[in-house]
């Protein structure tokens, strides 16, 4: 009997410590899950839909269009075609797309990580099982113009409009996109209408690369504002690029040579600056350094020239890469240095939410407009507004009475019958400070871009937020 | 306020009163269990042993509470006293100290004139040389375990501990287990021993040993003294079954409207069984064990209403029959769901009513202990029966219902608790090696039948029962750690057999690397526990659907989104509690087969909760076990109720009154 007690005093001290692990286990598994699985893209669809459907908070623009609610334990999106400025960005319930506001923000729409005091008097308040409320700052009048357009065009890109005073995102739309059924089910879905090519598109600038160009050689020690090129259309460096068609534009100086985007010239003044000034500049811009869009993330963008040599870099002076260079652009993070041009060299850290607000509706987070940095400086933002609005008149981008700057760019890609049409444009205007950013995969031409930037210029300022 | 709204304030309250309850019933258990353990050593009311010694000096024998006696005089009054003595120590000093009863046995040198002495018996006494042992004799000719003398069915036995241990019993020497009759000489290895049992000497003597004034009301007293009534938990565990039952009857959708008032009615009457046990407790066995009982209500309780819940709310099966607008599809649907809560209900309230007839039956006969041979053999035929004729492969990995008529049984359950009366049997005092070799092989068998099932839950809940009941009944140590490495192997032979096993080591293993089908349940098991944080999300605003199996084998993880983990920890505790009770009781019980029946019976459903939520959470694979008393199935449910009611008359019997002493 004494062996017996004995035995049972250690199988108590085995039992003791089996239960205490037990009870750490449950709450080191708990915390691990909620920090691991709960973001993984295997998430169990079922009850995301049902969790969603019951307490997720709504998604709204500026201006109060419904992007997303939960109705009657449903969650509720647009139908077509009102969805598609929206379903790359807002995403849905089932996170078939994971870089959304759907998916990056599900915690703060299910107001499942508040803390305790708050969570305490939300439930005394009758509301605290309910997600907060998001509202972004997207325009739904500007947005569904965008995604209009877009549409009318008929070719795969993306289109971002910005508010370059606030870095508020006005519109930010991806085409083509899919309907909110076929995403959610995951089905008649059109070849890569998934891919967000505002956030994600990765594209080669072309010629809008020149507004880089030229601000490095403004800032550099080589710079000389009577420099002029004598151009015959073909390039002044070995292998390096002449113009479209052998096009022969005569003597040109830096502002001439950007309107005209003269291939020849900005050749030249790449090879004048070198390979390591070039690309220190583009360092200290923070070119290829990422970005984010609030808790989204944005693809990184990419400058590096592969050998020494004066026709690459002449090549990739007028942002076409060749060889084994990189130079890639992203949409978005493209109209953000546009944007620092007509700010006067600062870059406004870009934002896609106006606030959060809670079940009660006070809001417990609310836009921060705030500098990233200076990109360029004042001067030479100045001296870049000045060329772009030049070649603004010079291409043909006006109405009214309202300044425009624009750069246009074609990229060639390999693989690819047409090429890739880039517009990068803002209107100088206090009350209407936009910046646009325009991609057309496999289009004509840059040109065939500006007539639609005209019409998204024109609706923005009708519907002026 | 909508039930969502409700339901999501009311997670405050229910936290509270749970884990108030387990808090209050955890520390009495722990209390009571270190009380149970100092007293464990009480020896068996009128039976002793006489040790006639030859010895010149009178200190050879160390002995504290027993005097020399003549010859004639150990009859009922000299005993009587001793044991008031017993009672008197307990009443003093609430112990009972091993020393009471060891003592040792030194052969003089010089034997000048006999002495006797009286030796204290034990349920489970063990003579021999070692220290550990209940009588120690130091001699070389005696072993270090050398025999035991043991109570079952009410009858005391002895039985050497190997072929080289000498006994004789009235000078014939015995090799096996061998009854023992009032004042049989024993003799061990020439030291003679007298056994006395005060009845039949009281019989013989022509006197009425129940009129002897056999005081054991110190000991009575001590017991309830220890053992306070959990009155707050039982207010709290009231207060939450009711408030819950009101919310669901409340809320309960329009399409079961005309069920709501036998829902409720349903739900109440559980209530009301239970309280009702719960306060006649005493009065139906004496000692009744309420700690045990208010845990498992607990557990229950919470198993009822959360199966209640997954029946009527937010079902989307159900809301997917609605929708189709088919009058006769959502009369079908109705009437599924209401039959599958009223199943489990059914189950629970018959489980209830069984405990009332079975813990007496337990308690007042030894029914349990005439079931062995029967167990022996329905065990693997349970088994067998289950693999002939059993189905759910598709639907749950393993062929473990078998249909009769309407009724849909899970046998295994029912194999559980036979396999465990036969491991008590079997050890309920230290077996010679042949009889452990003979169950090591039966029990075999039972586990490749387990296999071939393929019941891995099952495998994984009884072998760690058999071996802590082998190791705290045998103290082999050597043999049980042999056990282990024997069972390990056999787990590595089982993952190379079974493709089964290998797919759930390979879900449990790839958990935190990717999700795949192998592992998606344990992984949207973790979104659930997630989700629900430590204060969880209220009743009914969980969502199970999606988690396969999640009204039973991941019950613990819906349990932990709409209750909270607070809640979940507090549901551990209320398993430990269980253990914690049997671990007592065990320790208190007056004859071997019921101490090791309450501890394998502890123990099981110990492990059993420990496997699941292990596996539920990614702790442990998972195995296809399921939640004791919260999971769905009728079957289970019942198996557990009936393990109750054994436990609670087992526990019961150790203080049956004089008859049973």
């Amino acid at each position: 009997m004494k062996e017996i007690i004995k035995n049972l005093r250690v199988v108590l001290i085995i039992f003791v410590v089996l239960s205490c692990s037990l009870l750490i286990g449950l709450f080191i598994q708990e915390q691990r899950s909620q920090e691991e699985l709960m973001a993984v893209a295997g998430e169990n669809k079922i009850a995301l839909a049902e969790r969603y459907g019951q307490s997720a908070g709504a998604i709204v623009t500026k201006d109060n269009y419904i992007i997303a609610e939960s109705v009657d334990g449903k969650r509720v999106y647009p139908d077509k075609p009102y969805s598609d400025p929206y379903i790359h960005l807002v995403g849905d319930y089932t996170h078939n797309i994971t870089n959304t506001i759907e998916c990056v923000y599900e915690n703060t729409l299910l107001g499942s990580q508040r803390n305790i005091i708050e969570q305490f008097l939300l439930d005394l308040s009758g509301k605290g099982i309910h997600g907060n409320d998001i509202t972004l700052t997207l325009h739904n009048g500007i947005s569904q113009v965008v995604a209009e357009q877009m549409r009318f065009t008929g070719y795969k890109g993306a289109a971002v409009l910005i508010n370059w005073k606030t870095g508020e995102l006005l519109a930010a739309v991806s085409y083509p996109a899919p309907a909110y059924y076929n995403l959610i089910n995951y089905e008649d879905l059109e070849d890569s209408s998934l891919y967000n090519r505002v956030l994600s598109g990765s594209y080669a600038p072309g010629s809008t690369f020149k507004m880089f160009t030229a601000a490095a050689w403004l800032d550099s020690d080589v710079f000389d504002s009577d420099y002029t090129v004598d151009c015959h259309g073909v390039s002044l460096v070995p292998n390096g690029p002449g113009n479209i068609n052998g096009l022969s534009h005569g003597v040109l100086d830096l502002n001439r040579a950007f309107s005209e985007s003269c291939n020849v010239f900005f050749g030249s003044v790449g090879n004048m600056m070198g390979e390591n000034y070039f690309l220190n500049y583009l360092n200290n811009l923070a070119f290829s350094e990422p970005i984010t869009l609030d808790r989204l993330n944005v693809r990184r963008q990419k400058a590096d020239i592969s050998v020494e040599d004066a026709g690459t870099l002449a090549w990739f002076s007028i942002g076409q890469p060749i060889a084994n260079s990189e130079l890639n652009i992203t949409p978005l993070t493209h109209c953000t240095y546009v944007s620092a041009v007509a700010n006067g060299g600062v870059r406004m850290k870009p934002h896609i939410i106006s606030s959060i607000s809670n079940p009660i509706g006070r809001i417990v987070e609310d836009i921060k407009i705030e500098e990233e940095r200076e990109v360029f400086s004042y001067e030479t933002a100045q001296d870049l507004r000045t060329i772009m609005e030049n070649a603004a008149v010079y291409n043909g981008l006006s109405f009214d009475s309202y300044t425009f700057g624009l750069k246009t760019g074609t990229a060639e890609v390999d693989g690819q019958s047409g090429n890739t049409s880039l517009i990068n444009t803002y209107l100088y205007d206090d009350e209407h400070p936009y910046a646009l950013t325009m991609i057309l995969e496999n289009s004509p031409g840059s040109h065939y871009l500006i007539p639609f930037a005209q019409n998204i210029y024109r609706e923005a300022i009708y519907q002026s937020p | 306020m909508n039930l969502q709204d409700t339901a999501y304030i009311l997670r405050y309250l229910f936290i509270i009163l749970i884990c108030s309850s387990a808090i209050q019933l955890i520390r009495l258990a722990i209390k009571e269990f270190k009380w149970g353990l100092n007293h464990a050593l009480r020896p068996a009311r009128g039976y002793f042993l006489i040790a006639y010694q030859e010895s010149r000096e009178k200190s050879d024998i160390r002995d504290r509470m027993t005097k020399a006696m003549d010859k004639d005089s150990y009859l009922i009054n000299l005993n009587t006293d001793q044991m008031d003595k017993i009672n008197r120590a307990n009443e003093h000093e609430l112990r009972l100290r091993s020393d009471i009863s060891q003592y040792e046995l030194s052969r003089g040198e010089h034997k000048t004139r006999t002495r006797m002495q009286t030796l204290a018996l034990y349920p489970t006494t063990i003579i021999g040389r070692s220290r550990n042992c209940d009588i120690q004799i130091k001699s070389k000719k005696i072993l270090k375990r050398h025999c035991t003398v043991y109570r079952y069915d009410g009858d005391w036995c002895i039985r050497p501990q190997s072929s080289f241990a000498k006994v004789k019993i009235n000078g014939v020497e015995i090799d096996g287990e061998t009854e023992l009759r009032n004042k049989d000489q024993i003799d061990i290895a020439g030291i003679r021993f007298d056994f006395i049992d005060e009845r039949s000497s009281a019989k013989q003597a022509g006197m009425d040993y129940s009129a002897a004034k056999i005081d054991d009301r110190y000991f009575k007293e001590a017991v309830k003294l220890s053992s306070k009534r959990p009155r707050l938990s039982f207010l709290f565990f009231n207060s939450f079954a009711l408030i819950t039952i009101a919310l669901l009857t409340y809320f309960i959708p329009e399409d079961f409207g005309k069920h709501r008032m036998i829902v409720g009615l349903v739900l109440i009457s559980t209530i009301v069984i239970s309280d009702l046990y719960y306060i006649a407790l005493n009065k139906i066995l004496y000692y009744g064990d309420r700690i045990l009982l208010l845990s498992v209500s607990y557990l229950s309780t919470i198993g009822l209403l959360i199966q209640c819940r997954f029946s009527f709310f937010r079902n989307p099966w159900f809301i997917g029959q609605k929708e189709l607008g088919d009058s006769e599809a959502l009369k079908d649907a109705v009437r599924i769901m209401v039959t599958r809560f009223y199943v489990q209900a059914g189950a629970v309230i018959l489980g209830l009513v069984l405990i009332l007839f079975l813990s007496i039956i337990v308690k007042k006969t030894r029914f349990l202990e005439s079931l062995t041979i029967v167990c022996f053999i329905v065990t693997p035929l349970f088994l067998i029966a289950t693999k002939v004729l059993g189905r759910g492969m598709e639907e749950n990995g393993a062929d473990l219902w078998i249909n009769i008529g309407p009724i849909s049984l899970q046998l295994t359950e029912f194999a559980k608790i036979s396999y465990a009366i036969v491991l008590a049997s079997f050890f309920k005092n230290r077996p010679r090696l042949k009889m452990q070799i003979f169950f090591a092989l039966w029990a075999a068998m039972v586990f490749f039948l387990i296999m071939l099932l393929p019941d891995l839950g099952s495998a994984m809940i009884l072998l760690p029962t058999t071996v802590i009941v082998f190791v705290i009944m045998t103290s082999e140590y050597f043999k049980g750690l042999l056990i282990v490495l024997a069972s390990s192997l056999a787990s590595v032979l089982a993952y190379a057999l079974f493709p089964h096993v290998q797919a759930r080591i390979a879900g449990w293993t790839s958990l935190w690397v990717e999700i795949n089908p192998r592992n998606a349940q344990i992984i949207y098991g973790l979104q659930a526990v997630a989700r629900g944080g430590l204060l969880g999300r209220g009743l009914t605003n969980g969502n199970p659907w999606g988690i396969p199996l999640f009204n039973s084998d991941m019950v613990f993880s819906i349990l932990c989104e709409e209750f909270g983990l607070l809640v979940g920890l507090a549901i551990v505790v209320f398993y430990t509690i269980i253990w914690l009770r049997t671990g007592r009781g065990a320790a208190l019980a007056r004859d071997g087969f019921s101490a090791t029946l309450i501890l394998a019976l502890g123990t099981m459903l110990f492990v059993e909760a420990t496997v699941v939520i292990g596996g539920t959470t990614g702790l442990l694979p998972l195995t296809g076990a399921t939640l004791p008393f919260i999971a769905r199935g009728g079957s289970s449910i019942l198996a557990k109720w009936i393990m109750i009611a054994m436990l609670l008359g087992l526990l019961g019997r150790q203080e049956a009154g004089a008859n049973r002493l």
